[in-house]
C-alpha cells in the first residue's frame, strides 16, 4: 500500500521554483501541502510550477488544494502552473474544468 | 408611511453612535461545548474530596489481637498532621455494622485474619461493604505474594505487623487513601467519558436519521416512478454515519423527471451540514422549466459564498423526458456516469466547474436519446477512488469493466449486484461517502 501524505522535492530554476510532488494529494496530506505553500507565498519568484507526474492520485480535497494555492499564489503576485499530471489526475482536472483555470502542461 | 426629511433619535440599544443600521454580534458566554451534555446524575461532576491532606483522619481498626490493636493505636496517637480518630472493633461482623450505620470513615486498617473472616475473603467482603473506603490489610508476615494479591482483591496498601507501626502505619494509610482517590479519580473520568460518547452516538444517529428522510422516498414518488414507467434502485452510506452525499429526484410534471446526485469535499458532520445547505438551495432555486445547466448555474453562484474555502460540491443533474425518449443533463465535475443502453457501457461526457469554486460559473447541457431499456448509473467516487486490494484505485477502468462484465453475465446493471461485485474488488470499508444511483426505463411501459 502507499504511503499517506505526499513528499516533494524543490528545483530552483532561473526564473522561477518547480515542485515536484509524488504520492497522493489527499485530506491526509493536507497539512504538509498548506505547510508547502505557505513558503511558496513568501518565496518571492516569478512563477512556481507543480510537477504532478509523481502524483497517483488528487482526490476532492486534494483539488481544493490546488484552489487555494491557485488564490494565494495569485494574491502574491506568483503564477502557477501544473505540469504532467498522469491520465487518471488529468481526467478528474478535464472533468472538473479545472483545466481553464489553470495553465497545464503535459 | 413616508416621512420627510432625517429623523434624529437616540438609539437605545446601543447609545452615542451613529444612526447606521448594522448587525451587533454578541459574543458567546459558554467555551461553546457543554463540558457534560446530557449529563448522567448520579456521575459526580468532579471526584468526592478524598485526600490525605486533611487535619483529622477517622480510622477504623479491625484486629482481633488486642496486643497488635494496642500496638497500631499507640502508634496512630503519635501522629499529627493529620491526627488519627481511631475506632476499634474486633470481628468483621462488626465493622460491617459500623459502615451500614453510615459512620464517616475515611480508612479501613483490616487484619486478615478475624474469627468470622480469614484471607483474601475478608478484603472481598470488605470492599463489598464499603467500595470506595481505602483499605490497609495488616499481616502478620512479610508474604509478598499474599499482599499483592490482597493488593488485586482492592485492598489499597498493606502493612506487615512485625514492623515498626509507628514508622509505617501512618505512611501506608496516606497512602492508601491517595491511591484511593485516583482509583475513583480515573473510574469517574471513563464513566464520564462514556457517557459523552453515547451521546454523542445518539446525537450523531439522530443527524443520520434526519439525512436519510432528505432521500426519496419509494412512497412518495413510486406513483410517478409507474406512470413514466422509471426503475430506480439507490445506494447511500455515509461512511462516517452521516456525510457529505446526496441525491434527489425532482417532478417536473408530465413526461420529465429529473435526477441529482451532488459530494461536498470532506466528510463527517461538516460535509452533512454543507448536504442540508444544499437540499434547501435546490427546493429554494429548482423550477421545472430551468435547463440542467441554469439550476448548476444558479446552486453554484449560491454556494460560492457559503463555502470555506477549498470547499466545494460536484453534481449532476439530468432531465429525463419519457414523452420524446431524451435524457438532458449538466455537470458540475461530479463523476461520468456510466450510459448503459444496446448491451453496451459507456461514460456520459459530462464536465463542469464544481459548485462553490467559480464566481461566474457556466454549465453546458448536452442531450441524447434514452430509450427504453436504457439506463443510466449515476455515483460518486467513493467507487472510483476506492483502493483494491494490491493498492492502486478501482477508477474509471474498474467500474467500466465491472458494469460490462455484469451485462454480458446476467443481462442486466442492476445497482445491487454492481455493488457486491465491488465491494469484493476493493478494501473495505471505505474511507468516504458513497452513493450509486441507477434509473432504468422499462422495456414495456404499461
Amino acid at each position: 500500500m502507499e504511503k499517506r501524505g505526499i513528499r516533494y522535492r524543490l528545483v530552483d530554476d532561473d526564473d522561477g521554483l518547480t515542485v515536484a510532488l509524488e504520492g497522493r494529494l489527499d485530506f491526509a496530506a493536507e497539512r504538509q501541502f498548506q505547510e508547502l505553500l505557505a513558503d511558496l507565498v513568501v518565496s518571492h519568484r516569478r512563477q512556481v510550477r507543480f510537477d504532478l507526474s509523481g502524483l497517483s492520485h488528487v482526490d476532492s480535497v486534494g483539488l481544493g488544494l490546488l484552489y487555494i494555492a491557485h488564490e494565494d499564489l495569485g494574491k502574491a503576485n506568483i503564477a502557477l502552473a501544473l505540469l504532467r499530471p498522469r491520465d487518471t489526475v488529468l481526467r478528474m482536472l478535464e472533468l472538473t474544468e479545472t483545466t481553464k483555470v489553470f495553465a497545464i502542461t503535459r | 408611511m413616508r416621512t420627510g426629511g432625517a429623523v434624529k433619535t437616540d438609539s437605545a440599544l446601543s447609545p452615542g453612535t451613529p444612526d447606521i443600521g448594522r448587525l451587533i454580534r454578541l459574543p458567546s458566554r459558554t467555551a461553546g461545548w457543554l463540558d457534560s451534555p446530557g449529563a448522567d446524575p448520579d456521575l459526580p461532576s468532579v471526584p468526592p474530596p478524598l485526600r490525605p491532606n486533611r487535619d483529622s483522619l477517622s480510622v477504623l481498626l479491625v484486629e482481633d489481637e488486642p496486643g497488635d490493636a494496642r500496638l497500631v493505636q499507640l502508634a496512630l496517637m503519635g501522629c499529627r498532621k493529620p491526627a488519627f480518630a481511631v475506632t476499634h472493633v474486633s470481628s468483621l461482623t462488626e465493622a460491617i455494622a459500623i459502615l451500614a450505620g453510615g459512620a464517616a470513615l475515611d480508612v479501613v486498617l483490616l487484619d486478615l485474619s478475624l474469627p468470622d473472616s480469614t484471607g483474601l475473603d475478608t478484603v472481598a467482603r470488605m470492599k463489598d461493604a464499603a467500595p470506595r473506603i481505602p483499605i490497609v490489610i495488616m499481616t502478620g508476615m512479610d508474604d509478598q505474594r499474599l499482599a499483592a494479591a490482597a493488593l488485586e482483591a482492592g485492598a489499597q496498601d498493606y502493612l506487615v505487623k512485625s514492623d515498626d507501626p509507628e514508622r509505617t502505619v501512618g505512611r501506608a494509610i496516606r497512602y492508601a487513601i491517595t491511591r484511593m482517590a485516583s482509583q475513583i479519580e480515573r473510574e469517574t473520568l471513563l464513566r464520564r467519558i462514556a457517557q459523552q460518547q453515547r451521546t454523542l452516538m445518539t446525537e450523531i444517529d439522530a443527524a443520520r436519521a434526519m439525512q436519510f428522510d432528505l432521500l426519496p422516498r419509494p412512497e412518495r414518488i413510486d406513483p410517478r416512478l409507474a406512470e413514466l414507467g422509471l426503475e430506480v434502485e439507490s445506494f447511500f452510506e455515509p461512511s462516517l454515519g452521516i456525510g457529505g452525499d446526496l441525491w434527489g429526484c425532482l417532478d417536473c410534471g408530465g413526461q420529465r423527471m429529473s435526477f441529482y446526485s451532488f459530494d461536498f469535499t470532506g466528510h463527517g458532520i461538516g460535509a452533512a451540514l454543507n448536504v442540508f445547505r444544499l437540499h434547501a438551495l435546490i427546493s429554494d432555486r429548482w423550477t421545472p422549466d430551468q435547463t440542467p445547466a441554469e439550476t448548476l448555474r444558479l446552486l453554484g453562484i449560491a454556494l460560492r459564498g457559503l463555502l470555506a474555502r477549498g470547499h466545494f460540491a460536484t453534481m449532476f443533474l439530468c432531465t429525463i423526458d419519457c414523452g420524446r425518449g431524451e435524457i438532458e443533463w449538466a455537470s458540475a465535475g461530479a463523476p461520468a456516469p456510466l450510459m448503459i443502453a444496446d448491451g453496451g457501457v459507456r461514460f456520459l461526457d459530462a464536465q463542469g466547474v464544481p459548485l462553490g469554486l467559480s464566481a461566474d460559473p457556466h454549465y453546458r447541457n448536452r442531450c441524447e436519446p434514452f430509450p427504453p431499456g436504457a439506463a443510466l448509473m449515476i455515483y460518486s467516487d467513493a467507487i472510483t477512488d476506492a483502493p483494491k486490494e494490491e493498492g492502486d484505485l478501482f477508477g474509471e477502468a474498474g467500474l467500466i469493466a465491472l458494469a460490462q462484465e455484469m451485462i454480458d453475465r446476467t443481462g442486466r446493471s442492476a445497482i445491487a449486484d454492481l455493488i457486491d461485485a465491488f465491494q469484493a474488488r476493493v478494501r473495505m470499508p471505505l474511507e468516504d461517502d458513497m452513493t450509486a444511483l441507477g434509473i432504468r426505463r422499462l422495456a414495456e411501459t404499461p
